[in-house]
């Protein structure tokens, strides 16, 4: 075969090159301690980190919305169990003085003390959370009970994105607390407000109308039985929201773990490579020193 | 009487002459060793016609018949080949690869995680839909998500720029180079003039010529029986012919797209638009980046900006503010997405929001601060299947045209390396034949016997 100048040199050349792009590459691997550096390194890897690192910005997003569902529904669990004790009470005080040993005078103190129970209804139910009231449905801007027991806020029911595909309601609309089916026959089939229901015992109380406490008493069996299907539902949704934290920590292990394997270089592989590349250079420009050297044309004279 | 001394003495002169031309052609080779696309000469040296003398037929000495390049039609013409494939190849993988810089994976700033991040202000803006700071800051990170598809769309456009502007060096280049081997062909076509020799030299910078011009676009060739060459570039359009050849030049007087290529006739200036027709060398890997690759990723750009904005403004309209605007809907989120024009150059957020951003839909019925019922339907937005036929979300469709750009520049970068391979090994292949080697040229038998004869006479 023969062998002209310019393929000495043009092969010298393409294998210092060849050489030092490797030891470039490896190099710059290391120093970022990345392989996935563009999307041509690896098309179908990257649009995985795209997809995992977007779950990683909701993951730390739906924690956020966790805690604070969690802290919304704490409060209303709080509050509704406070209705749910008030209303026990005055159910224990409807029982105790719908019996024939109480008088008068002794059904008016203890109207005193359902008074007090029924303006803590009125604050119950006005109860915040930061600046929103929890039982206004979709108005959470202005209190939702007025003072003589009508529920003013809406039906509204407030979804929250918990992960990926689960919207949950985190609200209960008052009228499912403040407004009580009475199966009796001193309404229409209308709604009677719970307040109602504690003012017309209170009034009973003062009235002496015994008859009128009995009634009373049963429409209060009625708002407890309601405040218990609320609380049971409740309860539902604070496990859900808990199941819901649960699954977001295995996603986050697995979403990480998945981008450190794309896109991370293995450091012990990296530094092999240097190695390698280092030795490939080193060798590659003692072999061309020695290949570019004298010619025939010396060693004729 | 020819065996005289006169006539051993002529003999011996022609021999010495004879040798003088070897080192001559020796000394030029040694010369040129390292000039590119040089071809290694030789002199042919051929023995006199013989004369009778009585019976007997008698020598006369030799002489030199021509001197010869060493040359392969065969290989020039695939080098030819090799260096436009790789031509095409590096300016494609350079190009690709730029485009592609705009969406890497390590770029914290690309439209993708900008949506992310939207997404996400969204969410906490469904939590708190009463709190002004959740409005705020959704403000904000629509502003950086609209602010960034601009931004990508103008280095997408940029790079086109860029391409064009390369391109029209490129045109001027070529021009030259055409004019350069109609040059070339004036000059072999004089030097031929009453004379068969040919021009060994001249032929190599022609080659030379044509080479860099293949570098460049398609090129075809062929030789006329006066040994000059006629050139026909991309479709076939004349490019040299004989002592004339025709003008490349990039016209960017065009009403929509990109500037054209446009080539002249000899005659004719007005030209003809060649730009689709080339399909290798350098200028082809430009074009097709230019005006395949890049336009897709725009096209795809606008569309991601026009549906997206649309179906979020077709939400959004629906909805109550706050304040205000309590009690009105109607109002569109993103501006500058009716498709009039560019969606990914004019994608803002609407300049009533921008002023007020009570101006922001969160609740399906007025008057109601905590209804987040339209905010929950513009998070869903992100994951609707609206793109390719309802098939694909919007971060599908741009996870998906990533992809794509991806996987053009992954084959680019391995088309490239391949095509290195190939053309060296052609260049090694046409070196084998045609370059010099020092060692050869140090034993040739011209130099040796030079040495013998100016002792012997």
């Amino acid at each position: 075969m023969r062998v002209s100048e310019r393929m000495k040199f043009d092969a010298t050349e393409s294998r210092v090159n060849q050489a030092r792009a490797f030891a470039l590459d490896t190099q710059d691997q290391a120093a970022s301690g990345r392989k996935l550096r563009s999307v041509s390194d690896d098309p179908s890897g990257t649009v995985r980190v795209f997809r995992n690192r977007a779950k990683i910005e909701n993951i730390n997003q739906f924690r956020r919305t966790n805690d604070y569902v969690e802290g919304f529904l704490g409060k209303t669990e709080d509050a509704l169990r406070s209705i749910t004790d008030t209303i026990i009470r005055a159910k224990e005080l409807a029982v105790q003085q719908s019996n024939g040993v109480w008088d008068a005078g002794s059904r008016k103190t203890v109207s005193h003390e359902v008074q007090q129970l029924s303006e803590q209804i009125v604050q119950l139910g006005n109860s915040t959370y930061g600046d929103r009231f929890i039982f206004g449905g979709f108005k959470t801007a202005h209190p939702p009970v007025s003072g003589d027991g009508h529920y003013g806020g809406d039906d509204g029911l407030i979804y929250v994105q918990l992960d990926e595909d689960t919207f949950r309601p985190i609200n209960i609309p008052g009228r499912r607390i403040f407004e009580i089916a009475v199966k009796d026959s001193g309404t229409n089939g209308e709604n009677v407000p719970l307040l109602r229901i504690v003012q017309d015992f209170r009034s009973a109380l003062e009235n002496n109308d015994v008859d009128e406490i009995f009634r009373s008493s049963s429409r209060l069996d009625g708002a407890l039985t309601q405040l218990a299907e609320m609380t049971a539902s409740l309860g539902a949704r604070r496990a859900s929201v808990r199941d819901a934290a649960e699954r977001l920590d295995n996603l986050e292990e697995f979403v990480l773990s998945d981008n450190v394997k794309i896109e991370s270089a293995d450091p012990v592989s990296t530094a092999l490579d240097m190695k390698r590349a280092e030795t490939a250079l080193s060798y590659t420009l003692n072999a061309s020193s020695k290949v570019l050297g004298p010619s025939l044309m010396e060693f004729l004279k | 009487m020819p065996t005289g001394l006169q006539h051993i003495l002529n003999m011996g002169g022609q021999s010495l002459g004879n040798s003088r031309m070897g080192i001559e052609v020796t000394g030029h080779n040694i010369a040129n060793a390292q000039t590119p696309g040089y071809s290694r000469q030789r002199a042919d040296i051929e023995a006199n016609d013989p004369t009778q003398y009585g019976s007997l037929i008698l020598g006369q000495g030799a002489k030199v018949s021509r001197i010869a390049r060493a040359h392969n039609e065969y290989l020039e013409q695939a080098l030819r080949r090799e260096t436009q494939n790789h031509g095409r190849a590096e300016s494609f993988d350079h190009n690709i690869s730029r485009l592609e810089g705009y969406f890497n994976p390590d770029l914290n700033s690309t439209i993708r995680m900008r949506l992310d991040t939207f997404g996400s202000a969204l969410r906490d803006f469904a939590n708190m839909p009463e709190e002004p700071a959740m409005r705020i800051h959704l403000l904000e990170t629509a502003n950086t998500l609209t602010t960034t598809v601009n931004v990508t769309h103008s280095n997408v456009a940029q790079l086109q720029n860029d391409i064009s502007e390369e391109l029209a060096v490129d045109c001027d280049i070529v021009s030259q180079k055409l004019k350069e081997v109609a040059n070339l062909n004036r000059e072999v076509l004089a030097l031929q003039m009453g004379d068969s020799t040919r021009p060994n030299d001249l032929e190599d910078r022609r080659d030379m010529a044509l080479k860099e011009l293949s570098q460049l676009m398609d090129v075809q060739m062929y030789k006329d029986d006066r040994g000059l060459y006629t050139v026909r570039g991309p479709g076939g359009h004349l490019f040299v012919e004989g002592i004339f050849s025709a003008e490349v030049r990039l016209d960017y007087d065009v009403a929509k797209g990109q500037p054209r290529i446009i080539a002249s006739d000899f005659a004719n200036t007005k030209g003809a638009d060649i730009t689709a027709k080339f399909t290798t060398g350098k200028i082809s890997g430009m074009l097709d980046v230019r005006d395949k690759h890049a336009q897709k990723i725009r096209d795809n750009l606008n569309e991601f900006a026009q549906t997206f904005g649309q179906a979020f403004n077709q939400i959004h309209e629906k909805g109550f503010g706050r304040g205000g605007f309590s009690d009105v809907n109607g109002r569109e989120f993103f501006e500058g997405v009716d498709g009039q024009y560019e969606a990914a150059q004019q994608i803002s957020v609407s300049r009533l929001i921008q002023q007020d951003t009570d101006a922001i839909a969160a609740g399906m019925s007025p008057l109601t601060p905590g209804d987040n019922v339209i905010v929950n339907e513009l998070i869903k937005t992100l994951n609707k299947p609206m793109f390719d036929k309802g098939t694909n979300s919007a971060v599908g469709f741009y996870d998906n045209f990533v992809a794509t750009l991806g996987s053009a520049a992954m084959s680019a970068k391995n088309e490239l390396k391949a095509s290195q391979v190939v053309k060296a090994n052609v260049e090694t292949q046409k070196e084998r034949v045609s370059g010099v080697s020092l060692d050869e040229e140090a034993a040739n038998p011209s130099l040796q016997l030079r040495m013998r004869c100016s002792k012997q006479c």
